[in-house]
């Protein structure tokens, strides 16, 4: 059966149910916070199950080698030491946080949870574009998604073949009790208005988790507490947080936060709580430690990397600079300390003068950027107001790290609603489909 | 009995206040729309002294569309019914996906009858809709207390409409009944507060209707304490 411009209903049927259960993610224009539907294209994207063994294989080594250079990077430097990466890479980089130096997170887990972005090339290969280690969000879009459908269309799931995958949920849970150093789950978030609620408190609801806000917490002798209404108190044991790394705590990390927990760090540090993901994983998901990638894999696993890195380039390497000044017209630039799809140029669009202002720029903030060959990613179809159209479009992985490394059979296709764009990221209008991954070939 | 946190509290609350405000106010409102049928004047005028909404509107007309419609006049249903909206959001691994669910669809059927001829009958899908959040909360809630505080919101904002709507004396006595039996389950040093005693008492005496809302009052004002010291100074803290 070819599923590949197959709807499983009709759109309009899921968007209506995305829609009545509330799936929606918030955006900030001029100032003023607006709610949206996350835009749903029923023809799913259809991984082969040859394909996903060979990606599952690549993601889990990926994200194991991750793991051990974070355990690294904070305790011995030992890839430093080796002259692997150099270390300018990892101490100027604005994820490193030198308060987690000598901290060793419960379990010894820094990533519990990754998003890897990947694209398929046109001759099927799959690349790695970029690594999500601090607060990978969007897995909740696919879970819900294929529930809708299914509910939708029963029928389309009969004899597909389809690995199910609702046990996103399960997955997580089972990561924050591996994890959890004695008391309740809960799962911080920064409130009702940041782009990525419905996310929080769906997952608080899936995983049995407290959905808290910072006012709920307190440390006391090192040791995280929610406070109940009544003035009780109940420790926890596990806070899958979902605020960034230098609002956590205002004690070690920005003071000016209002969204963080007093101490929550020295807690972290005494052992008393897992911090999922682990504070400082930044120095790993940077754009620039990317490049690296690959040569960590080699050192701490001493396996050649399934996945492949797109093409790339690091300006502050002379030989590299000079290629990427040469050919800018055909390269894509980004920054390495944004995200979201921000800060991502094409030297195709570029008029003369915007490539010398580049050029200028890249000679002159060397570290602050990096270069990619242009990868020539698929194609999916996806439906335009009755026509099948073909837009571009990526995939994050959702890679879990408990007792076990486990990729989950599903993933979050983001693809771009304008013709010949590659910015497929929700905040720029993109949509996104549910992820099909076949038991059997 | 999972722990509910202080911000929650309040959000608990008032979802049941609000539910409950839109489904009564949506009812009465009914009423007044069958009225209005035949042509006559209804009197909108006393329904919103009966509920204490300022006359902004000044013709039947324009009361019916934005009294009910109107998501920017405050006092609109539909601005009551975004409120427990709002607090359902909040709230959805308390109350559920499925509990949510219903309101969204509440409001998305809401918003849909705007304009329609015949409001009772185009709205019966979003009585129905509440309905089905009640069912829900009841079903799949898992921390009782949290369903609790719910219905107590529910139960005061119940007492509190069927007084200013001028029900019967007999639908107040079921309300009063349903109130002290939360208010029981939720508040255990509540004897400190209000003398049940008496308050029985005086509810198997209450003989005239003023009698009953001075009564009703009575308890509305200490459940409005107790709330204040219990759940908003809780988050005040």
């Amino acid at each position: 059966m070819n599923f590949m411009n197959t709807p499983v209903a009709d759109a309009g049927a899921i968007n209506e149910l995305l829609a009545r259960y509330g799936v929606k993610f918030g955006i900030y224009k001029n100032g003023t916070f607006k709610e949206q539907l996350f835009p749903f294209d029923a023809i799913p994207r259809v991984i082969t199950a040859k394909d996903f063994s060979a990606m599952e294989k690549g993601l889990v080594q990926r994200v194991d080698a991750l793991n051990l250079f974070l355990q690294d990077i904070y305790a011995d430097d030992k890839i430093i030491k080796d002259g692997v990466i150099p270390e300018d890479f990892v101490y100027i980089s604005k994820g490193y946080l030198a308060p987690c130096e000598g901290i060793k997170p419960p379990k010894g887990i820094y990533s519990h949870i990754s998003g890897i972005d990947l694209v398929q090339a046109k001759d099927g290969e799959w690349y790695i574009l970029e690594d999500n280690l601090r607060i990978p969000s969007g897995a909740s879009y696919p879970l819900i998604a294929r529930e809708l459908c299914r509910m939708a269309s029963p029928y389309t799931f009969e004899n597909s073949h389809i690995v199910d995958n609702r046990n996103y949920a399960a997955l997580l849970r089972g990561v924050m009790d591996y994890v959890n150093c004695g008391g309740i789950n809960v799962i911080l978030t920064p409130g009702r208005y940041n782009a990525a609620y419905f996310e929080h408190s769906y997952f608080a609801e899936k995983t049995g988790s407290v959905l808290v806000q910072n006012t709920d917490l307190f440390v006391e002798d090192n040791i995280l507490y929610m406070k109940d209404y009544q003035g009780g108190k109940t420790r926890v044991g596990a806070v899958y947080r979902r605020i960034s790394d230098e609002y956590l705590d205002p004690m070690t990390f920005l003071p000016e936060s209002l969204i963080g927990v007093p101490h929550i760090m020295d807690a972290y540090r005494a052992g008393n709580v897992a911090i999922i993901n682990a504070p400082g994983n930044g120095v790993a998901d940077d754009k620039g430690i990317y490049y690296f990638v690959p040569k960590m894999i080699k050192y701490y696993l001493g396996e050649e990397p399934v996945l492949k890195n797109a093409p790339t380039y690091l300006p502050f390497y002379e030989e590299d600079r000079k290629y990427v000044l040469d050919n800018l017209e055909t390269l894509v630039v980004k920054d390495v300390s944004e995200a979201g799809g921000y800060g991502v140029v094409f030297g195709r669009d570029m008029t003369k003068e915007q490539l010398a202002d580049w050029r200028k720029l890249i000679t002159e903030q060397s570290r602050r950027f990096i270069a990619q060959e242009v990868i020539d990613f698929i194609d999916l179809p996806i439906t335009d107001n009755g026509d099948t159209v073909m837009r571009k479009a990526d995939l994050r992985a959702f890679v879990l790290s408990g007792d076990k490394t486990r990729v989950w059979a599903s993933g979050l296709t983001r693809f771009s609603r304008v013709a010949d764009s590659f910015v497929v990221n929700s905040s720029q209008g993109g949509g996104f489909k549910d992820t099909w991954v076949l038991s059997q070939d | 009995m999972g722990a509910i946190t202080r911000l929650n509290i309040n959000n608990l609350f008032w979802l049941g206040r609000y539910v409950e405000r839109v489904f009564t106010t949506l009812n009465s409102f009914f009423k007044y729309a069958d009225r209005f049928i035949e042509g006559g004047q209804a009197a909108y005028e006393k329904y919103l002294a009966d509920i204490n909404v300022p006359d902004i509107y000044k013709s039947s007309e324009v009361f019916f569309d934005r009294y009910v419609f109107d998501l920017n006049d405050e006092n609109s249903i539909i601005s009551n019914l975004d409120r427990a909206l709002g607090n359902g959001i909040v709230l959805r691994d308390e109350i559920k996906t499925p509990s949510l669910s219903y309101l969204q669809l509440a409001m998305d059927r809401f918003k849909a009858c705007k304009g329609t001829t015949k409001i009772r009958y185009d709205m019966l899908p979003v009585r129905d809709a509440i309905y089905a959040f009640w069912g829900s909360v009841d079903n799949n809630m898992t921390n009782l207390e949290a369903l609790r505080i719910i219905h107590l919101g529910k139960s005061v904002e119940r007492l509190d409409l069927y007084l200013r709507l001028g029900y019967p004396i007999e639908d107040i006595f079921v309300q009063l009944d349903n109130l002290l039996k939360h208010v029981y389950r939720r508040f255990d040093t509540i004897s400190s507060i209000i003398n049940l005693d008496n308050l029985e008492a005086l509810k198997n005496a209450a003989s005239s209707r003023a009698d009953l809302k001075a009564l009703c009052a009575e308890l509305l004002d200490n459940v409005d304490n107790l709330v204040e010291v219990n759940f908003v100074e809780a988050v005040a803290v």
